[in-house]
């Protein structure tokens, strides 16, 4: 093992934080709430799997192309179905290291648009798909890694509601079928909204591609919407002078606004509902990293995106050499640093 | 490698099948013992014990049909993966046979070692998996429940976050 991946030194340690909780799935009592089967149910085989009874290798890649809803409904064939289907290498390490994904996919039951060997790879990998830092998250509505910064603040990773996606974009329902989506788990994701409904969510991303296609491009999309949204507002006008008649549409209208959704908010409790922490599996040594934070960025009340970011021993060590080595908990740049960081006070 | 005589490839019931070196060498398992033995033992039928005559030739029949695809680039790339049970049109229609020739190619690719082929035989497979309920699956490859009432009933229950 080279010295920038060796685990971190006892005055190294010193300088990290570990993972702060932040609401998603994993923090929601996911064990109660999805039991999995595996390694239970012991007794012997009677039968074998008929035409499927293939070397254990290609079982294995024909495994590997199941979406893990399928892989579930394989498991529940036979005896010999639910052995083979236990004994495979992927899910296994899934299982040890990381379970909380799987439960997370089968509780918000995205389950049929994820492979278990897709699962696998976004495990084994520590970058985030959008910024390539570490990312401690999983995106479970399409099985994306993703790290913090990006979870709370890219539009992408902002599920839209199906009634959203129905009214706003106009999209009919054959489409709508076509495109991944979740049911949200009720429970409490951000301090401001502890509970709510099952709702239908919808990938962003797919619906934003599927509106393009539905209206030409993305101006078409927009104008549809803004045209749903100024009838809504009218509507809503007509209703409330019905009960108000002195009301001046200049208040109606803040009124209006005011209950309206702010989708671009961090805390939208909608941006962690499909949102696991996960840990990177370095199949290397066989470790499950969940990664930290560096001590110094955190007390930094200036950077909040840095004080966000999460590492692993050898971006830790990249990160010492490029914002400074930590003296009383502070980032100390030294003058001959070609990189200008915050000084010491 | 210089462009070299045909080789003969002889079935496991005996027949013998004249096949192009460059096709033949889709074959990983080929392509080895070509190297191996040297060119003057290719003079003689090249046994093939697994696979008999009818498979065989449909799985020339796909050699031919790809040889001049680029050898399979990344082993474990788990990218081409990603849209995993993507099959291109000519290989759906030639995957389109009855389910004992299905398994009988799956079977020689793996023996042959022809892993583009072996990948295609497994995505048709997964394909007939997918969406499946349990007993839709025991029907489509006539596989036998050996559960027991109670195993059952425990499974399902354990698995009712898994339905839709």
């Amino acid at each position: 093992m080279d010295e920038r991946n060796s685990p971190l030194t006892k005055s190294e340690l010193a300088f990290t934080y570990p993972p702060y909780p932040s609401d998603n799935l994993g923090h929601l009592e996911l064990d109660k709430l999805v039991r999995l089967s595996y390694h239970r149910l012991c007794k012997e085989p009677k039968h074998d799997l008929g035409v499927l009874d293939l070397p254990v290798e290609t079982l294995n890649m024909i495994m590997g192309h199941l979406d893990l809803r399928s892989l579930m409904s394989l498991q529940r064939v036979n005896r010999r179905a639910f052995h083979m289907v236990n004994a495979m290498p992927e899910l296994g390490a899934i299982m040890e290291y990381s379970p909380n994904a799987l439960r997370a996919i089968f509780a918000i039951k995205t389950g049929r648009f994820i492979t278990c060997r897709m699962l696998f790879a976004k495990l084994c990998s520590y970058q985030c798909e959008t910024c390539s830092e570490f990312a401690g998250y999983l995106y479970v509505l399409t099985c994306k890694r993703v790290c913090y910064h990006c979870f709370t603040s890219l539009p992408k990773y902002l599920p839209v509601l199906r009634s959203d996606a129905r009214e706003r974009i106009g999209l009919p329902a054959d489409i709508i079928k076509q495109i991944p989506q979740m049911k949200s788990v009720p429970g409490r994701y951000t301090a401001l909204h502890r509970r709510r409904p099952r709702r239908t969510l919808m990938d962003a991303t797919a619906v934003r591609e599927a509106g393009i296609a539905l209206h030409g491009n993305a101006r078409a999309v927009e104008c549809y919407s803004k045209k749903v949204a100024a009838e809504k507002l009218e509507a809503y006008r007509v209703s409330r002078r019905k009960l108000e008649p002195d009301l001046v549409d200049h208040n109606i209208d803040r009124e209006y606004s005011f209950n309206l959704p702010r989708d671009e908010y961090y805390f939208n409790p909608r941006r962690f509902m499909a949102i696991v922490s996960v840990p990177f599996i370095d199949i290397q040594d066989r470790r499950a990293h969940w990664g930290f934070h560096c001590l110094a960025c955190l007390t930094d009340v200036k950077g909040i995106k840095s004080s966000d970011r999460q590492y692993i021993a050898s971006l830790f060590r990249d990160h010492l050499q490029e914002d400074g080595e930590i003296i009383r908990e502070k980032h100390f740049t030294k003058p001959v640093a070609k990189i200008q960081g915050p000084n010491p006070p | 490698m210089s462009s070299s005589k045909p080789l003969t490839l002889s079935s496991s019931d005996g027949e013998e099948i004249l096949v192009d070196r460059e096709v033949a060498e889709r074959s990983i398992l080929i392509k080895n013992m070509v190297g191996d033995l040297g060119e003057e033992a290719m003079e003689e039928p090249i046994p093939i014990p697994n696979v008999n005559a009818a498979v065989l030739k449909k799985v020339i029949e796909w050699c031919i049909h790809h040889k001049h695809d680029p050898p399979s680039a990344n082993e474990d790339d788990s990218d081409s993966r990603k849209k995993s049970t993507d099959i291109e049109e000519w290989d759906q229609k030639f995957m389109q046979v009855d389910q004992e020739m299905l398994f009988e190619i799956i079977l020689a690719a793996n023996y042959l070692d022809i892993k583009a082929l072996l990948d295609v035989g497994c995505k048709t497979v997964a394909n007939m998996i997918k969406g499946k309920s349990p007993e839709e699956i025991r029907k489509t490859f006539n596989i036998q429940n050996d559960f027991t009432p109670e195993e059952e009933d425990q499974i399902r229950r354990e698995n009712e976050w898994a339905e839709e």
